[in-house]
């Protein structure tokens, strides 16, 4: 890895910018599942509109300008113009060199090695381009495919939040990994 | 039925106006010790004026945002500190933040029991499930006081602060309000049915 090697495009997928005119459809699409934003965390799901998804994206891109805290992408696959997911590195706290991530696959875009590409070239932005010592990821107990995911690339269990969750009828403890930059090394690739 | 709840034997919680909290929040921030304690961000040293503005506004929210009392010693009734729940989900968890920024009242249980105060709050008043919160690796002092407060360690996430040349976890701790009320209830007369 070095400057030449491409820190947005993988072998299947590239990490690109917001298309405020096409991507908040696909995203209001998504959005009328509540799979996705039940498996990310404790926020209530609810369906939305692209009119209300293109101002939370208008809102957030003014936020990533005046906070300098976040970096957020779309990922397309290499040849297509279409949305199949999106990533964020947030909270980030430049003193301390640590992060937040999520990311999400679109529900018909699943199992097809496109989370596991974007989910790499995230991990190299955040170590070999911000300089960050760690990322944490937190995630529902509920969430095994999540969990079995991020286990993969090297993160490790860190906290057990009690019962944060109250979902179906009974409460989810909240899980949070961490992966640190040393740790990453050795899995590089 | 209790009804004095916001009164214990050292301190009790208090309602203050944005300026009186301003004063003192601008003043304590200058203690660095006790911003690296309470904040994982470094410590801007906002005027008064700056911190009035911002509580005008956050204290004006109703229903509240944030639950924000002042701690006052009841000897003197000195305003010795902060405590506040926020960030409240749907799901009744909440974070707590506190703080005492007179040093001549640290390590004396002032903290300890307004934190037990506010437990009282979050679980008996505002009927919430969990209440969570994080603190420093450098902070055993905290770690005590929490745990003599009802709460349990969650966890440890590695290496989340660097500080003097130096990596520090950040621990997280939590009470469920079962729990709190095995070991508190009697204390409080409450009755374990209101779970």
């Amino acid at each position: 890895m070095d400057i030449a090697t491409s820190l947005y495009t993988g072998k299947l997928v590239r990490l690109t910018r917001i298309e405020l005119e096409k991507d908040p459809e696909t995203l209001a699409v998504w959005s009328k599942e509540a799979t996705l934003a039940r498996m990310l965390n404790e926020t209530p799901a609810r369906p939305l509109a692209s009119e209300q998804i293109k101002k939370r994206l208008e809102s957030m891109e003014k936020e990533i300008d005046e906070k300098h805290e976040m970096f957020y992408f779309h990922i397309r696959p290499l040849e297509e113009e279409k949305l199949v997911g999106w990533g964020k590195i947030y909270w980030i706290l430049w003193p301390s060199q640590i992060a937040n991530f999520q990311m999400a696959i679109g529900p018909s875009e699943q199992n097809k090695g496109y989370g596991a590409d974007a989910f790499r070239l995230f991990l190299r932005l955040a170590f070999d381009e911000l300089n960050l010592n760690r990322l944490s990821v937190s995630l529902p107990e509920y969430n095994i495919q999540g969990i079995k995911f991020v286990k993969k690339f090297g993160f490790s269990e860190e906290v057990r939040r009690r019962e944060v969750i109250f979902r179906d009828g009974r409460r989810w403890d909240s899980l949070h990994f961490g992966l640190l930059r040393s740790e990453w090394s050795v899995n590089h690739d | 039925m209790i009804n004095n709840i916001f009164h214990g034997k050292l301190v009790r919680l208090s309602a203050e106006n944005p300026e009186t909290y301003a004063e003192h929040f601008s003043r304590w921030w200058h203690d660095s010790e006790y911003g690296r304690l309470l904040d994982l961000a470094p410590g801007a040293l906002f005027s008064p004026k700056r911190v009035k503005e911002w509580l005008e506004k956050e204290l004006e929210k109703d229903p509240p945002e944030m639950w924000l009392f002042g701690i006052r010693a009841l000897e003197d009734d000195k305003l010795i500190g902060f405590v506040d729940l926020s960030g409240a989900t749907p799901h009744g968890d909440t974070f707590v933040g506190i703080g005492i920024g007179e040093r001549a009242y640290w390590g004396k249980g002032y903290g300890t029991e307004a934190m037990k105060l506010v437990l009282r709050f979050a679980f008996a008043e505002l009927g919430l499930h969990r209440v969570s919160l994080d603190v420093f690796e450098y902070n055993p002092r905290g770690v005590k006081s929490y745990e003599k407060a009802g709460f349990r360690m969650e966890g440890r996430v590695r290496e989340m602060i660097l500080r003097d040349g130096q990596r520090s976890d950040v621990f997280f701790m939590g009470v469920l309000r079962e729990d709190w009320l095995k070991q508190f209830g009697a204390e409080y007369q409450l009755e374990s049915n209101i779970s």
